[in-house]
């Protein structure tokens, strides 16, 4: 057991990619074969997830489990691991949705189902590496891996403007990500190793500061999106099939804020501080628009794609309160919108293989032939518009309450009153979509004598739901295990000498900062 | 009055094999009339292998050979086994090709021997006119190798085309050579590094210098030298694009580092300019042109284009001066160190994913010679053949510098090097460039894994040449992820050419 | 070196000024009367018969390049004796053979070539 213990990172990691490569070598002619080993490992992978979240001490919200070896220019870019309380539980949320997206698959699937099976194991590897990399040019390869079975899965098993989707989806986060690179080989260049402790202790100048936290907010604002670079988004969704957008909406759009929580804000302080405002404001224009799309969407996969620009811009208003609440209450909200809108996409998909639409005006009064579904439906719809007592509520009042509270924020009043807007449209558009479809008259003969919820989607969703009321009722489960670490991780923030590009211990003015940037001329030292 | 050299034989030894057995092979080809081509593939293997065993077996002291004609060490030696496994994956393909289309082409086996030589006697060249010597070597037997599909019309206009321009850019070579002689006083690298860190060789000793690296960016494909390109890797047989795209390549670069390393160190200020404006030129022109292009061996030239300017990027780094001091030696610098390990890895990766790519694309055809050059040719080949497939897509993802690939960790070494030589806005234009260049590349792999399958499917007939590209994709992907140790042999490799 | 060089600019310039001058003198001084017989390209005396671009047997240009190659190996041997000679009091002799050995096999083994291939045949 000492293997399992002294590597439970690396096991947890590459246990999916060894079942891509066992699938891919042996099994690919043989896609039931193929399923059963893909839902096997990924069963194994969430038992490894677990094991980890048991032995996962709270108190000092520290990196554990660490992993360390040298990986090449000697020893200066290091295979490096670990696992703080942020990491543990988006990796646990992955290694849950895992499972479930592949066991959710396998009716829907008719073509290359071994190939499918492999691409969803991969990218759990590269999702699950990129959430406990501490190295950062391990954090980049794991960061662009996530990319290929993304665009393959959106690809090859999308609907009909896949291609189109798939390649802007590639090429947007590449877009963003290349200037994250050109960002970590200047930090190279002037720390001399990857180490993302080396780096936090890195001397940089707050103009230095500016221009890399640009680049990489840049990468992580693409992928969160915040508003106004969401437009790949519900491209991606609309086109991918109900696995991927369950991992999209689920994992990926997750490393954005991740990056930024991880990355962008502890590494250049200063930078974070004086661009709080603006990402501040981005992110509560996300809510609002988001939630505002939302309402005139006719797809109901549109609908939850939109949505998500919404939940994710309370994550980003959340971290950039600059407390520990609201980042805290922001990691939150990442594991209920994971939960809830995984199982929206997923509730979406058991519809449309159904009646293979996904326009609202098709349906109406599904309730009446499918209870079941409908209820779960409903429980999984107001967990996402975040009513008290199921897992969107905690996340979304945290954030409000941390944004209030915000010394550092500045109009951070006018900023949660303009946010809580956003809670009360989701709501109304979440239970207009609700009432459209299941309520009323059953509608379209069509629509009549569908058969309700299967086993085996019994199988995925019960999981989530029971999540959603555990996480609703009992969030310091999580909590306490979050809040040590996201402290840890904002205290280069909080840190009382810091030095702001204006030269202004007091935050900036939402008008200074383009000053700033712009003012910002000298790159080199 | 002549006098003899020393002959340090176990140095020339695998030349001399390589050489001789190129003569074996074609007086075999020519007096045993009941030969099958398999005869001769594997004769051409043992040539190759035998050259390799040469070096391996029979270590020669390091340094200067034949009065300071060439020299041997493990800068060339690394440079010899890369061209030998190039060459003997290329023979591998050749034959499978001229099987499949029962075109048997038995002068294919010396050329290629022969092209393999002049490019050793090349990157091992201390002096203009050996390195003419090896130019032409490579160079006639490439033009040959090019009209490889008797009767085909594209052939034999790549041919001519690439024979008239090569001839070309030979003449500025011994033309700039001719001047530096006069310049000089020798042909020597070290007489060029002597009257070139004095300053003293005037006009004419820049003019002599600017024809020689004429001649040189006409070998690498460099913007405005890159006409020929995509002409010549369209109208030559799929395997014999390969080789141009990676050993003739490999070997210019070889040679044009260790050129600009040993001669050129005192004059880096007056030729970094010009080199950072072709730099640009080449990287920007080749994947702007790449983005357009509906055929997949053009599509590939234009990369090869868009990878030179890359590698160019890496030779500026070695030579901007010394880390910010004219006045120290080269060696002393960690910079002109990274960068010219970062250049030899950029190498090794790119000829390995350009030979997995073309070996798909050799063995996918029509009978009658006909190859699938299209990308459209590629559709649904996910479907029909899962594993050409694969290696293809391994290939492009690496082409385009995805984490996870030889690719990105050479584009990692070059550009980590120009920043650190301080060339930062460069680095950023490569970054941005290689974001371009993802997009073409990804249209392979859309075609091949997303659209429907063709009505007319081009056959893959070849499973030699599958599985051999399988094992470069392979190695694409493990050097990808394990470098440090093929990192630290190419450090050391360039290492010993500093001395 | 470049003043050794002003005679043979002066003799090429008196050549090239002179071929100049004459060819405008005929121009301007010759008389000319036109006429079909005058017009038409003369040959020997006898009325032209086919076109001007006469195709040549593609054997002609294989024997041509055989002979330019085989024939540049002797005007590499010339400068070779010249040498050879002060090689023999060097005591660099055997050396010498033998390179130009080496090298007339290499040319040997590539005229055999030829021959098998069946390259030295007219038909």
């Amino acid at each position: 057991m000492a293997l399992v213990s002294d590597h439970i990172l690396s096991l947890v990691t590459f246990l999916p990619l060894a079942g891509a490569l066992v699938i891919l070598l042996c099994l690919a002619r043989r896609p039931t074969a193929a399923g059963w080993l893909a839902c096997g490992v990924a069963l194994a992978d969430l038992g490894l997830a677990v094991l980890l979240w048991l032995g996962y001490d709270p108190v000092p919200g520290t990196d554990q489990f660490v992993e360390r070896a040298a990986w090449f220019l000697g020893g200066r870019v290091q295979y490096h691991l670990a696992c703080d309380g942020i990491s543990l539980v988006l990796v646990l949320l992955t290694a849950l949705l895992g499972p479930l997206v592949i066991l959710s698959t396998k009716s829907s699937l008719s073509q290359r189902v071994p190939l499918f099976m492999a691409m969803a194991l991969f990218l759990q590897t590269a999702m699950i590496g990129t959430f406990l990399a501490r190295d950062m040019l391990l954090f980049y390869v794991f960061w662009e891996l996530m990319l290929i079975p993304m665009y393959f899965l959106i690809g090859i098993w999308g609907g009909p403007r896949r291609i189109y989707a798939a390649v802007k989806f590639f090429i947007f986060t590449m877009a963003g990500s290349v200037f994250m690179l050109v960002a970590i080989l200047y930090c190279w260049f002037k720390a001399g190793t990857m180490d993302l402790g080396a780096w936090l202790a890195l001397d940089l100048t707050p103009t230095e500061q500016l221009w890399l936290f640009a680049a990489f907010a840049l990468a992580f604002a693409i992928k969160v999106p915040i508003w106004p670079l969401h437009t790949w988004l519900p491209d991606a969704h609309v086109e991918a099939p109900t696995a991927g957008s369950v991992i999209l909406a689920g994992v990926l759009l997750k490393m954005g804020t991740y990056g930024l929580l991880r990355y962008a804000m502890p590494l250049f302080p200063a930078a974070a501080v004086t661009a709080a405002p603006v990402l501040a404001v981005l992110g509560v224009i996300g809510i609002v628009f988001g939630a505002l799309v939302a309402w005139v969407q006719t797809d109901v996969k549109k609908l939850v794609a939109y949505s998500s620009v919404s939940h994710l811009g309370f994550v980003v208003l959340g971290l950039f309160s600059l407390t520990a609440q609201g980042a805290t209450g922001g990691v939150f909200q990442m594991l209920a919108h994971g939960l809830s809108t995984g199982g929206l996409f997923l509730l979406v998909g058991i519809l449309y293989e159904r009646r293979h639409t996904r326009e609202l005006a098709d349906f109406g009064g599904l309730a009446h032939g499918m209870p079941a579904y409908a209820s779960v439906f409903l429980i999984t719809t107001l967990a996402s518009i975040g009513l008290p007592g199921l897992c969107g509520f905690v996340g979304e009042f945290l954030i409000l309450l941390g944004t209030f509270g915000s010394s550092q924020l500045p109009h951070a009043k006018l900023l949660v009153a303009v946010a809580a807007t956003g809670v009360i449209l989701g709501a109304i558009y979440m239970l207009w979509m609700y009432q459209k479809v299941f309520l009323g008259p059953l509608g379209s003969k069509k629509n009549q004598g569908l058969p309700d919820l299967a086993l085996r989607e019994w199988f995925v969703l019960v999981p989530l739901v029971v999540f959603m009321v555990w996480l609703g009722v009992g969030p310091n489960l999580v909590l306490a295990k979050v809040g040590p670490s996201v402290e840890r991780v904002l205290e280069p923030l909080t840190a009382p000498g810091l030095v702001l590009p204006h030269g202004d211990p007091r935050p900036a003015p939402l008008w200074a900062v383009p000053a700033v940037l712009g003012g910002g001329g000298e790159v080199a030292p | 009055m002549i006098t003899v050299p020393p002959v340090n034989w176990p140095a020339l030894l695998p030349y001399l094999v390589i050489g001789g057995g190129g003569l074996v092979v074609m007086l075999v080809d020519a007096f045993v009339r009941t030969l099958r081509k398999d005869h001769l593939t594997a004769l051409t293997g043992l040539v190759f292998l035998g050259a390799a065993i040469a070096m391996i077996a029979v270590k020669p002291e390091p340094g200067p050979q034949l009065g300071g004609m060439l020299t041997v060490q493990m800068y060339t030696r690394f440079f010899d086994f890369l061209l030998l496994g190039i060459g003997l994956v290329t023979t591998v393909y050749g034959s499978a090709v001229y099987s499949q289309d029962g075109d048997y082409r038995p002068e294919f086996y010396p050329l290629v021997l022969f092209a393999v030589l002049g490019m050793m006697v090349l990157v091992a060249a201390s002096d203009l006119l050996i390195l003419f010597l090896g130019i032409e070597t490579m160079s006639l037997a490439v033009y040959a190798l090019v009209c490889g599909r008797r009767g085909e019309l594209r052939s034999s206009e790549a041919a001519l085309k690439y024979l008239l321009l090569g001839s070309f850019a030979s003449a500025f070579l011994l033309m700039g050579a001719a001047l530096l002689y006069g310049c000089a006083g020798g042909t020597s690298y070290a007489a060029l590094a002597a009257v070139g860190g004095t300053g003293e060789g005037g006009p004419l000793f820049a003019v002599g210098l600017g024809l020689v690296l004429v001649g040189f960016a006409f070998k690498v494909a460099m913007v405005p030298f890159h006409m020929w390109t995509p002409d010549v890797y369209d109208g030559a047989p799929a395997h014999v694009t390969g080789f141009m795209a990676t050993a003739v390549k490999a070997a210019a670069f070889g040679a044009l580092i260790r050129f600009v390393t040993i001669a050129l160190p005192g004059l880096a200020a007056h030729w970094s300019g010009l080199l950072t404006v072709l730099t640009v030129l080449t990287m920007t022109a080749g994947n702007l042109l790449a983005l357009v292009q509906a055929s997949i061996k053009r599509m590939l030239a234009y990369s090869s284009i868009a990878h030179a300017g890359y590698l160019l990027l890496g030779v500026l780094a070695i030579l901007a001066p010394a880390g910010g001091d004219p006045g120290r030696p080269l060696r002393e610098s960690a910079v002109v160190q990274a960068a010219g390990s970062g250049l030899l890895f950029y190498l090794l990766g790119y000829c390995l994913m350009n030979l997995a790519a073309f070996g798909v694309i050799s063995q996918l055809g029509r009978s009658g010679g006909v190859e699938a050059d299209q990308v459209d040719h590629y559709r649904g080949l996910s479907g029909r053949q899962p594993v050409a497939a694969a290696v293809l897509a391994v290939a492009m993802f690496s082409l385009a510098g995805i984490p996870g690939t030889v690719g990105f960790l050479g584009k990692f070494y070059l550009f980590e090097a120009a920043i650190r030589a301080q060339l930062v806005p460069l680095a950023i234009w490569g970054v941005v460039n290689s974001l371009l260049s993802v997009y073409y590349y990804l249209r392979v792999v859309v075609v091949m894994y997303m659209s429907d399958d063709q009505t007319e499917p081009f056959d893959g007939r070849n499973w030699e040449t599958i599985l051999l590209a399988g094992c470069l994709a392979a190695l694409v992907v493990l050097l990808g992820v394990f470098p440090a140790a093929v990192h630290g042999l190419t450090s050391l490799a360039f290492g010993t050419m500093l001395g | 070196m470049t003043a050794s060089a002003v005679p043979v600019l002066l003799v090429l310039l008196v050549a090239v000024l002179f071929a100049a001058l004459f060819l405008v003198l005929s121009y301007w001084l010759g008389p000319r009367r036109r006429d079909p017989l005058k017009e038409s390209p003369y040959e020997c005396g006898i009325p032209a018969r086919g076109t001007v671009q006469i195709r040549f047997f593609v054997r002609f240009f294989l024997v041509a390049l055989f002979f330019l190659i085989f024939d540049l190996e002797a005007v590499f041997l010339y400068p070779w004796v010249l040498v050879f000679r002060s090689s023999l009091e060097s005591g660099a002799a055997a050396f010498a053979l033998g390179e130009m050995g080496v090298f007339l096999a290499i040319l040997v083994t590539g005229f055999v070539y030829v021959w098998r291939k069946g390259g030295l045949e007219w038909q």
